[in-house]
């Protein structure tokens, strides 16, 4: 092929991937009027300001058992080790673009991915922006901040953070989901002792296990068999970023849904099987193993888990209370996705009532809400006095019995009430 | 306009009465379809695409409202008894319709809920369909790990669970290994002998032939011609030693177009 033609082709792929994104985010702007007007962005701007407040306290005089060191790990870790890519793929993609792969990957995936990186790299260094005033005034890391000067540890965050969304593009060719797995968990391992090192130990003998990481995880790339690029993965990628925003925006306002690819998850689906074997249950039965391997289960559970995490480590009963509510808040707007559960075209000619669907859809997002709110309640009792220094506040009952309540009514019978009223027969 | 009569005798599972119908009264589909089913009888559906069977098959399961005329599943019109019109009938569609979050087993034991079946008599039956459509070690698989073909399988096996008195069944062989049409048929002709009536609807007019009691033939919503294989070849005027289902379709189809171009 002439080099003419591959630089029409290079030009085409970088507009389409161009034009691709922009069509998304035409796609879902308009949306953000409905979310902001439906009050989410009072909230959203409640608890800015908040935080704000409580950081411009913070910043003023950091308290002595103010666990300074184990946060800053944390939250740069979380910030570095995230590496998504939004390609736009297609499923048709692969029968069209095959030809040109080789085009494809330079002129399209490498530009995602340098946008990908350049996200990255700008997130991390917006998180240790926020955190160098914390690092640098806090009586636990006032000592260790002098020995590390802020520009020099930006500039070693920002390229851990770039290096990391170029170890997840690596990780998504390796073909065996065995390796996936484990180049993903060792990058874990690797980015947080690489980000608590730079954070608490020498600067030069960081640098260098920061050095030997990258290039041990380099090495690591070549072990297992990989695609040139995984079409597959990449086009499943896109389409579960689309639903997610798409699952976002519909706790709000009526949105195309997505349909999402179900988890096993053979640790819970078993809880269906507990539903007595009767013409009565069959609905909730379905509707127990379609949420239980959903999208919205996946999202709920690792809210419940981020949410008992923020309790146990705390150490104050008002944050501890004020955790929950917003918690639960959330946990019922997920909850609320059953009621726009789409059957299959056979559904409607089995011998089930019609009517049992919401019902069911009801009863089962008012048992998945009261569980929810046991699970994060019992978290509150279990790890009171604790807090990140080992000197957390006693546990509010006051407090906490509130925030039970208050779980109860939202998750336990507003929501459901809201769901079994749900009146939009496209939609059922 | 031809009428299908029910000739084998016996409790009519399936009863079509100038079925007038489509999705828009103004552009019917279905011109006054009239067609009977017996129990133990297979009816074969015929027509090129576009003929209204998939639309007559959409009324009988009551998918769709009939401009005029009604249907009756095992005496009852969907609007008389809505529980016995629905548990009479079990449908398996051209297309493998699945929930992709149940495994294949879940579906069954779905399916045999929504049917009221009895626990130990479902699994028993499932696992006699499992083995015959060789799908045992697939149970617990999601849909999304299934080939095509396979998932036509948990259709089959889904539908064939109930033993219901009406069995439609769209375009069964599509998809299917010849093993899995062998067992296909097993079952079909086992359904059958217990009293299940079935409405067959394939363009595999030679398997159609040697397995039909009856057959209907569509033509743009119209019945044009109906009753055993011999007799439609016979109306199609095709009734040699050599003639096949496929010569007395295309002279029905032939017919049916010359008509109408002279009408």
């Amino acid at each position: 092929m002439s080099r003419n033609a591959h630089g029409e082709q290079g030009d085409f792929l970088h507009s389409l991937r161009r034009e691709r994104a922009a069509a998304f985010r035409q796609e879902i702007v308009p949306y953000f009027r409905y979310v902001i007007q439906s009050g989410f962005g009072l909230f959203a701007s409640a608890i800015f300001f908040a935080t704000l407040i409580w950081y411009t306290d913070l910043i003023k005089a950091v308290p002595d058992d103010w666990p300074s060191k184990w946060v800053g790990a944390i939250v740069l870790s979380l910030a570095a080790l995230r590496a998504p890519l939004r390609t736009y793929l297609r499923p048709a993609d692969p029968i069209f673009l095959l030809a040109m792969e080789n085009r494809v990957l330079g002129q399209y995936i490498g530009g995602a991915l340098r946008r990908a990186i350049f996200a990255g790299v700008l997130r991390t260094l917006v998180v240790f922006a926020l955190y160098a005033p914390i690092y640098i005034r806090s009586p636990q890391t006032a000592g260790l901040a002098d020995a590390h000067p802020p520009v020099i540890l930006a500039a070693l965050f920002a390229l851990l953070a770039g290096y990391n969304v170029y170890a997840g593009w690596r990780e998504r060719r390796a073909a065996a989901r065995f390796w996936r797995i484990g180049l993903k968990a060792f990058r874990l391992l690797l980015t947080v002792a690489a980000v608590t090192a730079l954070l608490l130990k020498s600067l030069a003998s960081s640098i260098l296990l920061a050095a030997v990481c990258m290039v041990l995880l380099a090495l690591l790339w070549r072990l297992p068999a990989q695609h040139a690029l995984p079409w597959e993965r990449l086009i499943e990628e896109e389409a579960s970023s689309r639903r997610k925003w798409m699952g976002f925006l519909s706790w709000f306002v009526d949105v195309p849904s997505e349909t999402a690819k179900p988890s096993y998850r053979r640790w819970i689906a078993w809880v269906g099987n507990l539903i007595p074997w009767s013409k009565r249950w069959a609905w909730h039965y379905l509707y127990v193993k379609v949420f239980l391997r959903g999208d919205t289960f996946g999202a709920l559970w690792r809210w419940i888990i981020v949410t008992c995490i923020v309790v146990a480590v705390s150490g104050s009963a008002l944050a501890d209370a004020i955790a929950f509510g917003v918690s639960l808040v959330v946990c019922g707007l997920q909850l609320s996705e059953l009621k726009r559960v789409r059957f299959v075209e056979t559904a409607d000619t089995l011998p089930l009532p019609p009517q049992g669907k919401l019902a069911a859809a009801a009863s089962v997002a008012r048992w998945s809400g009261i569980a929810a709110v046991a699970a994060i309640g019992a978290v509150g009792p279990a790890t009171a006095g604790l807090g990140g220094s080992g000197a957390g506040e006693a546990l509010r009952l006051d407090y906490w019995l509130a925030a039970i309540a208050f779980g109860l009514l939202w998750c336990g019978w507003w929501m459901p009430r809201k769901i079994a009223k749900f009146r939009d027969e496209d939609d059922l | 306009m031809v009428s299908g009569k029910g000739k084998t005798g016996g409790e009519s599972a399936l009863a079509i009465k100038e079925l007038t119908g489509g999705y828009s009264r103004r552009r019917p589909v279905l011109h006054g379809v009239s067609l009977t089913l017996n129990r133990g009888e297979l009816l074969g559906l015929i027509g090129l695409n576009g003929a209204g069977k998939s639309t007559a098959i959409k009324h009988i399961l009551g998918l769709m409202v009939p401009h005029s005329g009604e249907v009756r599943v095992a005496g009852a019109t969907l609007e008389e008894d809505r529980e016995l019109y629905r548990s009479s009938i079990s449908y398996v569609p051209e297309q493998p319709s699945l929930f992709p979050n149940l495994t294949v087993k879940e579906h069954l034991q779905w399916t045999a809920m929504a049917y009221g079946l009895k626990q130990d008599a479902a699994w028993a039956r499932a696992d006699k369909l499992a083995a015959t459509f060789r799908m045992t070690d697939a149970m617990k698989s999601l849909p999304d790990t299934l080939s095509k073909g396979m998932k036509q399988k948990v259709m089959l096996m889904n539908a064939l669970l109930v033993e219901p008195a009406l069995l439609i069944i769209d375009e069964p062989f599509l998809g299917l290994d010849p093993l899995a049409i062998r067992g296909l048929v097993g079952a079909l002709d086992e359904v059958r002998a217990q009293g299940t009536a079935i409405l067959l609807s394939s363009h595999i007019l030679s398997a159609l032939e040697r397995k039909a009691n009856r057959l209907v033939v569509l033509h743009k919503g119209r019945l044009i011609a109906e009753g055993t294989p011999k007799e439609v070849k016979e109306q199609a005027g095709c009734s040699g030693a050599e003639a096949t289902l496929d010569d007395a379709f295309e002279a029905l189809v032939e017919a049916a177009e010359g008509g109408r171009a002279g009408e």
